[in-house]
């Protein structure tokens, strides 16, 4: 019962965060969903109390998953999800500005995506991010660094 | 192009990733370099423009739906004729087992301790005596009154 509980809460409070780094890693909404889910399945299998940071252990499960099912299709760009603009004209931009930040976050290397997503959306420390790609926390900076640089090239109509 | 040495420690300060001391100097130094300055505010936007990726809440009610199946299905209690036919089939299982156990034949046995009264002819090799008795092939070292089987081979029935 407790167990439950304790689940739904972190379900909750994480569920939008590893749903978006889901999401932006994949390019798929429906990838994004599965991966998402399987992430909290497996959650659910653990003994929730001895995971200190929830947030982190799912992302890094989710960013296992989602390489794992990359590995034999690229990301895609779709992104045809939902949409929370009102107006027609505001629904294209924000169509656009999703689309391009997909296609922008899968033009990074390989380590550059991983780290800035699983900062930006995850919210892993860089000694984190190291312990999960297995990175010195002074390659963890330098990816960041580049991938930074990188999106502002590629998102600079709308920086 | 523009370019300053604290660029990458602009991205770490972003991420809170810089101790007291660097965050202080950094923060100085962000007042006196435009460069910096300007990437400081460009890093806050790419911060805000990725995190508009949007999150699809209809999925999340779907995930959470799915789980909660899973759970309750996993967690849920056997009809009690269905725990007593399980706990019924298992004690007979057991049963099954341990008279299968008792009942197997016994694997092969040496000679019998009459076999072993029999009074053997010894022949003296070497100083040794040696014997060689249907099958049963030895040894004794004088002055110690004990043999030492070396060989023993099932002795090949007489037609």
């Amino acid at each position: 019962m407790i167990q439950t509980l304790r689940f739904e809460a972190i379900y909750e409070s994480c569920y939008e965060q590893v749903y978006r780094f889901s999401l932006s890693y994949t390019g798929n909404p429906a990838l994004a969903e599965e991966v998402t889910q399987e992430a909290f399945a497996r959650l659910l299998q653990q003994k929730l109390r001895e995971i200190r940071k929830p947030v982190a252990w799912l992302i890094r499960v989710a960013r296992n998953l989602a390489a794992d099912a990359l590995r034999d299709r690229p990301v895609e760009g779709t992104l045809e999800v939902k949409h929370s603009a009102d107006t027609p004209e505001a629904r294209l931009v924000q169509q656009g500005l999703r689309r391009d930040i997909v296609r922008a976050v899968a033009g990074l290397s390989r380590h550059q995506r991983d780290c800035i997503t699983l900062r930006e959306y995850g919210g892993l420390s860089y000694a984190e991010i190291g312990q999960t790609l297995d990175l010195s926390l002074n390659e963890v900076r330098v990816h960041l660094y580049r991938a930074r640089r990188n999106l502002q090239k590629s998102l600079k109509d709308w920086l | 192009m523009n370019a300053c040495q604290c660029l990458p420690d602009v991205s770490a300060l972003k991420d809170g990733e810089l101790t007291a001391q660097e965050e202080l100097r950094l923060r100085r130094h962000l007042d006196g370099c435009a460069i910096c300055a300007s990437e400081w505010r460009r890093l806050e936007k790419l911060s805000a423009l990725l995190h508009d990726v949007p999150v699809d809440h209809v999925a999340g009610r779907r995930i959470r739906r799915t789980i909660r199946r899973d759970q309750a299905w996993f967690r849920r209690p056997l009809p009690l004729p269905t725990g007593i036919a399980a706990g019924l089939l298992m004690a007979l299982g057991l049963s099954l087992i341990a008279n299968l156990w008792m009942l197997a034949p016994p694997g092969p046995s040496f000679p019998s301790a009459a076999a072993s009264t029999q009074v053997i002819q010894m022949e003296d090799v070497d100083g040794v005596a040696e014997f060689n008795l249907e099958g049963l092939k030895g040894f004794r070292v004088p002055d110690r009154p004990a043999v030492s089987i070396i060989q023993y081979q099932e002795p090949t029935p007489q037609r």
